[in-house]
C-alpha cells in the first residue's frame, strides 16, 4: 500500500484568516499554544521576524499590530473532518492520524484514476479551494509519510514526490530525531546516547541485540513507533466515514433581527444540503435550524415536510412559511442547519396524462403545516363507538390511519355538524323524526342515555336534539 | 334611387352577428358538474361550474347547505380525490360522506386572518378538486383574487356565508338559500355570462333514510313518548 500524507501546518491560522481577512484586511496573525509560544504564523508575521517557538512577548515586540489566537485542537480536528468530507468525493480511504494530517490510500485510487497526476489534480483542486498551506509526502508507511510531509516545504511538487517514491527511506533517514513525533524526554535520552539522525536509529534497529537494548532503555512504545515508522508493522487506521447526519453552519457578518431576512443565508445552507443529499441519493423529512445568538444561546426552529425532500427550493419555500411564524428572541449571529434521519430515495412516478400538474397531496399538507402549525391540518378518524360524539375524531393528516375509516352511516341519522358540546335547547321546535335511543357506555363514567330526535326550529334549521334521563332537552348538531 | 331592402329574418341577423344571444355566447364555461338535483341542473344549464367560486348565502347554518353540495362533491372526487374543508363553524362529522371521501378529506383549522392564505395554498397546489369554505367576510378584492386562482387551478370553491349586506362580488355564481317548509328555496341572483334566475324551491331529500317509518300520530291521543328510568329497564 502506498500512502499520501497531507499535513496542514497552519490549519487554524489559515482557516481563521480566510474568514477574517475578507473583512479586516491582512495583519500579522499568530497562534500560540498553552505555554504562550508561537506555533503558527502568517506571512506578515514571518516578515516581521516572528518564528515558531518564540515567546508571545517577543513576538508582540516584533510586530504591531499583532492578532493572537489560542490554539484549539478541537477546531483543527473539526476542520480536518470537513476537509476529509470534501475530499471523500475523490478518494476512498482517508484517515485522520493527528490534528494536522490526513492520509490517503493511493495505490487503489491509481487503478481508478490511471495515473497519479490525474488523481492529484482532483485532490489538489479541493484543497486549493480552501486556501490552506499544505505539505505532502508519499511513502508505504503511514508514519513515514507524515514525518516526511511535516519536514518538507509547503506546496511541494507532489508528482515528482510520487515518481521518487522508492527513495522514501533515504528521505526518512535524512530527518533528525527532533523531527519525529516522539516525546521530548525520549528525544533527549536518544540525544544522550549520541543518536541524532533517523539513519542511526534505522541502523540500530537492524541489529536484533541493539534493538532489544533500545527497548529496555527507552521503553516499548519507542520500538512500536519505530516499527511503524519503518513500515515493519502496519499503523492502525480508522478510516473516515461521512457522517450520517448533515450539519452545516454559517456565521453572519452582521446581526439579523427579522426572521424574513434569514432566508438569504438559509438558502446557502439548503444548497449545501442539496449537494450533500444528491451525492448520497438520500432525502430528508425533517430539518432543524438553530439560530445562534450573541450570548451563545440558541433558538431552535424545526421544520418538517410530509414527504421526504431533497430540492433546496422546496425546502426554502417550506422554511419561509415556517420562519414567518417565528418570533426571534434575540438578534441572530449565526445559523446551523442539521438533518439526521436520511431516507432512501424512492422513485416517484409522474402520471403522464395528468392534465393539471400540481403538488402532491403530501407537499400541500407540509406547506399548510408550515404556515399554520402541525396540528392545523387534520383528517377524519372513525371510531367504533355508539356514542355519536365519540364515533369520530380528527387526527393529524400525516398519521397513518390506525384502522380503515369505514363507517356505515347510511342506516342511522347523524348530522353533519356537531356542536362542541350539547347546548340547552332554548327555542320552540317541531319534532320531525325520532326517537332514536342511544344508551351506551354504562361500563364507564360517561354513561349516556338519550333519545335523539330530528327537529326543525322557526328559522327552518334542521336540528339534532336529544332528551336525557332528566327530561332536559339539548341541541347536539345541525343537519347542514 | 335607393332600394328598400327586405327586412332580415332573426336568423339572418344572427348570421351577420348583429344579434347576440347571451345564453350561447361561447363565453359560458362549457364544463359543468351535475349537481345531483334535476331542477338545479336545469336552471344552471347543466350544473355547477367546473371551477371558480360559488358563493352561498344563508341566514343560518343547518338548512341543508351541505346536502346541496354533497352529490357534486362526490362526482368531483372522481377527478381529483382530495377535497378540503376550511373554517368549519362546528365539528364537521364524517357521517354524510362516502368512505372514500372520508379518507381523502382534509380538515383545516386556521385562524381567521390565515384562512385566505390557507385557501390560496389549497388552490395553488392544484391537487384538490373542491374546497368548502365557511367564510367570515370577504372583500371584493379578495373575492376577485380567489376567483382567478380557482379558475386557474381548476378547483371549485363553495363559499358558505351567513347572509349580510354585500356589494357585488366578481364570482362564478352567487345564490341565497332560504329554508322553507317544503324545501330549500334557491335564489340565484348572479351567474357569470348568464342571466340571474328567479327564485325556485328545491325539494331536498330528508336527512334520514326513507326506510324509517314515521311514527303515526294518534289524533287527540297522548303522543308523548315517556322516557323510562334505568330502574324500569331490567338489564
Amino acid at each position: 500500500m502506498l500512502w499520501l500524507a497531507l499535513t496542514f501546518p497552519q490549519l487554524q491560522l489559515d482557516s481563521l484568516a480566510a474568514v477574517e481577512e475578507a473583512k479586516e484586511g491582512s495583519i500579522a496573525r499568530v497562534i500560540i499554544d498553552k505555554q504562550q509560544k508561537i506555533i503558527q504564523k502568517n506571512v506578515l508575521a514571518a516578515d516581521s521576524g516572528i518564528q515558531a517557538g518564540m515567546k508571545l512577548g517577543t513576538a508582540a515586540a516584533l510586530a504591531d499590530p499583532l492578532t493572537v489566537h489560542v490554539y484549539e485542537e478541537s477546531f483543527e480536528l473539526q476542520r480536518l473532518q470537513e476537509l476529509a468530507q470534501a475530499c471523500y468525493e475523490h478518494s476512498a480511504d482517508i484517515a485522520l492520524i493527528s490534528s494536522d494530517t490526513l492520509v490517503f490510500e493511493v495505490s487503489s485510487m491509481l487503478q481508478l484514476y490511471g495515473d497519479f497526476p490525474t488523481y492529484w489534480q482532483a485532490l489538489s483542486e479541493v484543497i486549493a479551494s480552501q486556501s490552506l498551506t499544505v505539505q505532502g509526502a508519499i511513502a508505504p508507511s503511514v508514519l513515514a509519510a507524515r514525518e516526511i510531509a511535516r519536514s518538507t516545504g509547503p506546496n511541494s511538487n507532489m508528482t515528482s514526490q510520487f515518481e521518487g517514491r522508492d527513495s522514501w527511506l533515504s528521505a526518512l533517514k535524512r530527518l533528525s530525531i527532533a523531527q519525529l513525533d516522539i516525546p521530548f524526554a525520549t528525544q533527549k535520552q536518544l540525544e544522550h546516547l549520541g543518536l541524532k539522525r533517523v539513519e542511526q536509529l534505522h541502523e540500530l534497529c537492524q541489529h536484533t541485540q541493539a534493538r532489544k537494548e533500545l527497548g529496555v532503555r527507552l521503553g516499548r512504545e519507542l520500538l512500536l513507533y519505530l516499527d511503524r515508522l519503518f513500515g515493519e508493522v502496519a499503523y492502525p487506521l480508522n478510516y473516515f466515514r461521512p457522517p450520517e447526519q448533515f450539519t452545516c453552519s454559517i456565521l453572519l457578518d452582521h446581526e439579523i433581527q427579522s426572521s424574513v431576512s434569514l432566508l438569504f443565508p438559509l438558502k446557502r445552507l439548503l444548497q449545501a444540503l442539496q449537494t450533500y443529499l444528491q451525492s448520497r441519493t438520500k432525502r430528508v423529512q425533517k430539518l432543524c435550524l438553530s439560530l445562534q445568538q450573541r450570548d451563545g444561546r440558541e433558538q431552535r426552529v424545526d421544520s418538517s415536510s410530509a414527504e421526504p425532500l431533497r430540492d433546496s427550493q422546496s425546502w426554502l419555500s417550506l422554511m419561509q412559511l415556517r420562519l414567518e411564524r417565528v418570533e426571534l428572541e434575540a438578534p441572530v449571529l449565526g445559523l446551523r442547519l442539521e438533518a439526521s434521519d436520511l431516507l432512501e430515495e424512492t422513485q416517484q412516478t409522474q402520471d403522464l396524462f395528468e392534465p393539471v400538474a400540481g403538488l402532491a397531496p403530501e407537499q400541500l399538507v407540509s406547506r399548510l403545516q408550515a404556515g399554520l402549525g402541525e396540528s392545523s391540518v387534520r383528517r377524519f378518524q372513525v371510531q367504533e363507538d355508539h356514542r355519536p360524539e365519540y364515533a369520530f375524531s380528527e387526527q393529524c393528516a400525516l398519521k397513518q390511519a390506525e384502522k380503515p375509516n369505514v363507517c356505515d352511516c347510511s342506516l342511522s341519522v347523524r348530522p353533519s355538524l356537531f356542536l362542541d358540546s350539547p347546548q340547552p335547547l332554548l327555542e320552540n321546535i317541531q319534532l320531525i323524526h325520532g326517537p332514536e335511543r342511544i344508551q351506551s357506555a354504562w361500563w364507564t363514567d360517561q354513561v349516556i342515555c338519550r333519545d335523539y330526535f330530528v327537529a326543525r326550529n322557526l328559522d327552518q334549521q334542521t336540528l339534532w336534539v336529544f332528551r336525557d334521563e332528566q327530561q332536559q332537552w339539548y341541541v347536539h348538531g345541525l343537519f347542514a | 334611387m335607393s332600394s328598400v331592402s327586405a327586412p332580415l329574418s332573426l336568423q339572418q341577423l344572427k348570421e351577420k352577428q348583429l344579434v347576440w344571444s347571451g345564453r350561447h355566447s361561447g363565453l359560458r364555461q362549457q364544463a359543468c358538474i351535475p349537481s345531483g338535483y334535476r331542477l338545479l341542473d336545469q336552471a344552471l344549464d347543466g350544473g355547477w361550474p367546473r371551477s371558480g367560486v360559488v358563493d352561498i348565502e344563508t341566514k343560518c347554518f343547518g338548512v341543508g347547505e351541505l346536502r346541496l353540495l354533497l352529490p357534486a362533491l362526490e362526482s368531483l372526487a372522481q377527478m381529483r380525490p382530495l377535497q378540503a374543508w376550511l373554517g368549519m363553524p362546528a365539528r364537521l362529522a364524517p357521517f354524510p360522506f362516502r368512505p372514500a371521501n372520508i379518507e381523502r378529506s382534509l380538515l383545516i383549522h386556521a385562524e381567521d386572518k390565515k384562512q385566505h392564505w390557507a385557501l390560496e395554498q389549497l388552490l395553488a397546489s392544484r391537487c384538490c378538486s373542491a374546497v368548502v369554505f365557511w367564510s367570515k367576510g370577504i372583500s371584493p378584492a379578495q373575492a376577485k383574487r380567489l376567483q382567478v386562482v380557482a379558475l386557474e387551478s381548476q378547483t371549485l370553491v363553495f363559499m358558505i356565508r351567513t347572509a349580510e349586506a354585500q356589494i357585488s362580488l366578481p364570482l362564478s355564481l352567487r345564490m341565497r338559500l332560504e329554508a322553507m317548509e317544503e324545501g330549500l328555496q334557491l335564489n340565484i341572483f348572479k351567474r357569470q355570462h348568464a342571466w340571474p334566475l328567479s327564485p325556485f324551491v328545491l325539494d331536498m331529500p330528508l336527512p334520514y333514510p326513507k326506510s324509517m317509518v314515521e311514527p303515526e300520530l294518534i289524533e287527540g291521543g297522548d303522543n308523548i313518548l315517556r322516557f323510562p328510568s334505568l330502574s324500569e329497564m331490567s338489564l
